[in-house]
């Protein structure tokens, strides 16, 4: 069963986050294992959850049944230019604070530390602006896909593959980034030592 | 009569037991009425067992144990007997608690606690009761809830779910608002341990999105903080008070601490060594580093589950703690809401438990709670790196594979260690241990052996290993934590005898002092530029004066005075690093 079935969606890539987590919800309190379920059911469940938590994986998970129903689309492939246009970008932020950890783990004295800490701002503030791209960039892409019926899905085969990358590419970015920025709260409030 | 579940709270400092009636849950009250038993537990010499108030009663006079949670779980070398409050030691490469009555396993002293509550249980509901759920720290690791639940055992329990203190709390606010949906944090502080956790409750679901916590901060930690800084003010040292002393010392710091909530102004009296004021500004001065930590934590825990104090509809306080002012303060700022104070501090977790325990008896419907594993599971890699199998807060029950081969050929087997924590070295994380993976004799890649790692709905994990030529299942065994300890001990034993040999050798001494030295002055005047008119006169010139003798010593090449002198530097710009870091806080905390 593809995760939509197995949820009772309907195969869109924009709904409402809410209309997921509901369904998620109603189900996985009848599949747990400590009501009327099994733990196989519940698996299966969040599995499916799982897959279509974030458009890409939508995408991604739209083009899969696609491949079932006897159409051929290859995962690996061409990125949206516009995608591999970010990388600098984000590489650069990552690698600001990469580069203020080790320094700052390199300090000898309480005081160098503090004096490492004073930059946390500014790369907090380069995170931020990265993340903000990244989720203009991302709408941008989920635009294209409003209205979008099922008959679309097949037509635009190749693009959606093109934009599914895209869109892997962005969540992957947007969870280093967000792993970068706990790093740094930690090291301000959890570091002194 | 439908099947009746216990749910416990096993707390630091205190515990209750209650049940499901009628579709609420209800506390259990002792003979004398009461609901909260202190976690104490007194032995005497040939085995007398007393628990609760009665074994608090002996406090000062004779040993009694408590906080005996803090040691569940946990292996000799990582604790220390002085910050627990017992004397500990090791039997069979087990930390042990030196009682009266002998060394006794921690998990031994709670079920103490444990037969306790269920005779309490059995006596209110006039039957035998043999089945309980049974809460821990949402923070505790594996072998901290496989410890718990052996003590079940020992008091003749079957624990048929280990549950998350924050998520019972949790169960406990939202039983009477089923209808409603909200998304909360959950605060705990209780006596030993602080948990936060960021829950979606809607039509009786209760899922957990993200958890995160500190085992080793509580309210303990505030009462050791005011006997600390009393003795240090009348000038008595630790070391020269006897155990019973120091119990008496514990338990008026506590009512200090207590009476601190409600007042300005309180005095701490001990009788035969003297008086000290306490204000709750100086109490708030000395907290503030644990504040700290509590808000790492929270920040963390709405960063994975990745919501917004706006997203929040409210942040629920439990534990004994919640009730100091300075937490509920910083709390408000954090999560830019006043805290809902709705929930009993000390009652909520035990109803939540009970709740939980009606839901797996059956006599109650509408609720299930899905909670997830708080540390994320791992293998060591080659090169002693932590490779993540199941992140953390992933939901639970849940399990991930993993493939072996042999690496070169007719390898029999490999030993693979399992690890649980959030570090990338393996050496950083916790060991949950080891086990074996056997191989088929086979040319090198060839032999392949699956293994599946599966996190029960306690949080508790399990190994499977699948030769997939033959499909053959084997559940592994782990390898024992005693094992381990051996080897920590002699790793440790190593390692400091290399600092030791090389201590005296004047070279490494000036050498280390040197670098420090020449990160310190520059950083000095660097630091004194950007906040130094913030600084007293005193401290300046003080600061001045040190960065001198650090020059001077450096100069000459004077290895201990160097050594001394930049120790010195270090101290005296403490507050300096600490006004720098405040600005830098405050800076980055505050909405872009």
């Amino acid at each position: 069963m593809n995760p939509f079935e197995c949820l009772g969606l309907e195969r869109k890539l924009i709904f409402p986050e809410e209309e997921l987590e509901l369904r998620f919800q109603e189900l996985a309190k009848a599949a747990h294992p400590d009501t009327a379920g099994n733990e196989a059911d519940f698996a299966q469940c969040r599995a499916a959850y799982e897959e279509l938590k974030s458009p890409g994986r939508r995408l991604q998970a739209a083009i899969k049944t696609l491949e079932v129903e006897g159409d051929d689309l290859d995962e690996r492939g061409s990125i949206p230019s516009v995608v591999v246009d970010h990388f600098g970008e984000v590489a650069e932020a990552l690698e600001a604070v990469d580069q203020f950890l080790n320094e700052r783990s390199q300090a000898r004295s309480g005081l160098a530390r503090a004096l490492q800490d004073t930059k946390v701002p500014q790369l907090k503030a380069g995170l931020e602006v990265v993340q903000k791209d990244l989720g203009v960039l991302e709408e941008s892409f989920l635009s294209e896909f409003v209205g979008f019926d099922q008959a679309g899905w097949r037509e635009s085969a190749e693009k959606m593959g093109e934009v599914s990358r895209g869109l892997a590419f962005l969540e992957k970015w947007q969870g280093q980034i967000r792993v970068a920025m706990g790093k740094l709260f930690e090291a301000l409030l959890g570091g002194a030592s | 009569m439908d099947e009746v579940i216990l749910g416990i709270d096993l707390g630091t400092t205190q515990s209750a037991v209650g049940v499901v009636d009628s579709g609420f849950p209800i506390l259990l009250a002792d003979e004398h009425g009461e609901v909260l038993t202190p976690s104490a537990v007194w032995y005497s010499a040939d085995g007398e067992v007393s628990v609760g108030a009665p074994a608090m009663r002996r406090k000062g006079v004779s040993q009694v144990i408590t906080s005996v949670k803090s040691l569940m779980g946990r292996r000799f070398n990582e604790v220390d007997g002085q910050e627990v409050g017992c004397e500990i030691t090791e039997v069979d490469g087990l930390l042990s608690v030196i009682t009266q009555a002998g060394p006794k396993l921690p998990e031994e002293v709670s079920s103490e606690i444990l037969k306790h509550l269920k005779n309490v249980a059995e006596s209110r509901l006039d039957r035998e009761l043999t089945k309980a759920v049974i809460t821990v720290p949402a923070y505790f690791h594996d072998a901290q809830r496989a410890a718990t639940k052996k003590a079940g055992e020992l008091a003749g329990l079957e624990v048929v779910r280990i549950l998350s203190e924050p998520t019972a709390a949790a169960l406990s606010y939202g039983l009477d608002r089923l209808d409603e949906s909200a998304r909360v944090a959950v605060f705990d502080l209780g006596g030993g341990t602080f948990d936060i956790s960021i829950l979606e409750m809607r039509e009786g679901v209760f899922e957990v999105l993200a958890t995160a916590g500190d085992t080793n901060l509580g309210g303990d930690d505030f009462d050791e903080l005011i006997m600390n800084q009393s003795l240090a003010e009348l000038e008595l040292k630790k070391e020269s008070l006897n155990e019973n002393e120091i119990a008496l010392w514990m338990l008026e710091a506590r009512r200090v601490k207590q009476q601190l909530s409600t007042e300005d102004q309180v005095q701490l009296r001990m009788p035969f060594f003297g008086e000290v004021e306490w204000g709750r500004e100086k109490f708030e001065e000395m907290m503030k580093s644990f504040l700290d930590r509590m808000e790492m934590c929270c920040r963390r825990a709405m960063l994975d589950a990745q919501v917004a104090p706006d997203d929040l509809q409210s942040v629920l306080m439990v534990g004994g703690s919640s009730r100091i002012p300075l937490v509920r303060t910083r709390l408000e700022s954090v999560f830019d809401k006043e805290p809902d104070l709705s929930q009993h501090p000390d009652e909520a977790i035990a109803r939540g438990a009970s709740i939980q325990a009606g839901v797996l008896s059956g006599a109650v419907r509408e609720v299930v709670l899905l909670d997830v594993t708080p540390l994320s599971l791992g293998i060591e890699t080659m090169g002693g790196l932590m490779n993540v199998l199941i992140p953390r807060n992933t939901t639970i029950p849940c399990k991930a594979g993993e493939m072996f081969t042999n690496a070169v050929d007719q390898q029999s087997s490999m030993k693979v260690r399992a690890l649980q924590g959030e570090r990338e070295l393996a050496g950083d994380n916790w060991e949950l241990g080891n086990f074996q993976v056997n191989f088929e004799s086979a040319r090198k890649g060839q032999a392949r052996v699956g293994v599946e790692f599966r996190i029960d709905a306690d949080g508790i994990l399990s190994v499977l290993a699948r030769d997939t030529s033959t499909g053959k299942d084997t559940v592994i065994e782990l390898g024992s934590a005693a094992v381990d300890v051996t080897e920590a001990k002699v790793e440790k034993m190593v390692t400091e005898s290399v600092e030791y040999a090389f201590e005296d050798m004047s070279a490494r001494v000036f050498e280390e002092a040197r670098l420090k030295a020449e990160e310190l002055l520059p950083a000095v005047d660097v630091a004194l530029q950007q906040a130094g008119e913030f600084l007293e006169e005193v401290e300046l010139s003080k600061i001045r004066e040190v960065q001198k003798e650090v020059r001077s010593a450096l100069d000459e090449k004077q290895a201990a005075r160097l050594k001394f002198s930049v120790e010195k530097l270090d101290e005296a710009t403490e507050s300096l690093a600490a006004l720098l870091l405040e600005k830098v806080t405050g800076e980055f905390f505050s909405p872009s």
